[in-house]
């Protein structure tokens, strides 16, 4: 009965997917011509990360301090099915390297498809699905969500922004990218038994803690990027 | 005269006589009484004498036990003694485990250390698939796929 009870929660854990939400709503001082131009730039993306580091600090001093690139987008292609214009539609695809795995077969991936709609000349909706159809690895949900209206008001002659998140990793998938790390490290670390490595990268690589904080600085480069 | 003063006499012993008869019987009757009290009192007597004796052996019996409980009582205070020193040595070593332990955290925390610095070490990306290379060849001109960074 007990092992029983053992197996069924390891199928539980097994199965189990972490769901990451980020959600977020600011004024920014750009008009919705100018933020539609920027989210549409789908291929500037992966240039939008670079430098995000995740801060690990292992034995609370500066000593202790790592900081990993935990992902890196790679990739993000878009191809319009509109000319990109006002409303737009669009398939991305995005890749993410985790890590630094040099393994490509493990990189998260997902083609989404990206669309916006205006409302009015002062505010547009934005969203991007992940496509289920195409191969993707990683991510089994990617849902965003960006509707920006100009507010001169409330919002010093500028925009009104409220954006929100939803992603969900594969676990299996997430297994397979600590193992790849591992294989990486073993590399690197001879010496170290595969276990005690596992066990570091399972401490160090918590994925919904690494998406939440990345996608969460993701956003607040784009909006930097502003201009 | 002097026969019915013999008479008179006559009828004074008969009834002297039944009287005494009754007093005799009476006092019969009462020591075959006595016979019966006397006879209780016996068989209480042999009762109690045979309780006693079952008080007795179970005195003996009870002597006996306090006796082995005395001894058990001995050698559990000797085995308390011994677990005494068992739980001594157990704290030593348990002292020793995690001092052990600690060490082992702190070096762990190095390890840890060490790997996490090892992955911040830039690697190129691997090979992955391209948006065409899902989608096929675009139909239109107007695709704006970008190349992968670094590239």
């Amino acid at each position: 009965m007990k092992s029983i009870i053992i197996l069924i929660a390891l199928l539980a854990g097994q199965a189990r997917a972490a769901d990451v939400s980020i959600s977020n709503n600011r004024c920014v001082l750009y008009n919705a011509d100018t933020v539609h131009k920027r989210i549409v730039d789908y291929d500037s993306y992966k240039d939008l990360d670079d430098g995000i580091v995740f801060d690990l600090n292992l034995n609370a001093n500066a000593n202790g301090l790592i900081k990993i690139p935990a992902i890196d987008m790679v990739k993000s292609q878009s191809r319009f099915e509109t000319v990109p214009g006002r409303n737009t539609l669009a398939k991305v695809l995005v890749t993410l390297q985790p890590m630094n795995v040099s393994d490509g077969s493990v990189y998260p991936r997902f083609v989404m498809q990206c669309q916006s709609t205006w409302v009015s000349d002062t505010s547009f909706n934005h969203q991007c699905d992940i496509l289920p159809q195409y191969p993707t690895y990683g991510l089994v949900g990617f849902s965003s969500r960006l509707s920006v209206i100009e507010k001169p008001g409330s919002c010093a002659n500028g925009s009104h922004l409220d954006y929100s998140l939803l992603l969900r990793s594969e676990s299996s998938h997430i297994t397979a990218i600590k193992g790849a790390v591992t294989q990486e490290l073993k590399k690197k670390f001879a010496i170290l038994p595969a276990n005690v490595l596992r066990g570091a990268v399972d401490r160090l690589f918590d994925e919904e803690t690494f998406f939440k904080s990345y996608y969460t600085e993701f956003y607040n480069r784009w909006l930097s990027s502003l201009r | 005269m002097a026969k019915i003063q013999r008479l008179k006499t006559l009828i004074v012993l008969i009834m002297t006589t039944i009287s005494v008869s009754g007093c005799m019987r009476e006092t019969n009757d009462r020591l075959g009484g006595m016979d019966e009290n006397t006879q209780l009192v016996a068989k209480q007597t042999e009762l109690m004498n045979n309780q006693m004796e079952l008080l007795n052996r179970e005195l003996e019996l009870l002597a006996k036990e306090i006796q082995i409980l005395n001894s058990n009582t001995g050698r559990m205070a000797s085995q308390l003694e011994g677990y005494q020193d068992f739980i001594r040595v157990l704290t030593e070593e348990f002292q020793k485990i995690s001092k052990t332990a600690q060490n082992l955290d702190a070096l762990s925390q190095q390890v840890l250390l060490l790997i996490g610095k090892s992955l911040e070490e830039k690697v190129p990306p691997g090979k992955t698939p391209d948006l065409d290379d899902l989608l096929g060849a675009p139909q239109v001109a107007d695709d704006k796929t970008g190349k992968t960074k670094g590239e």
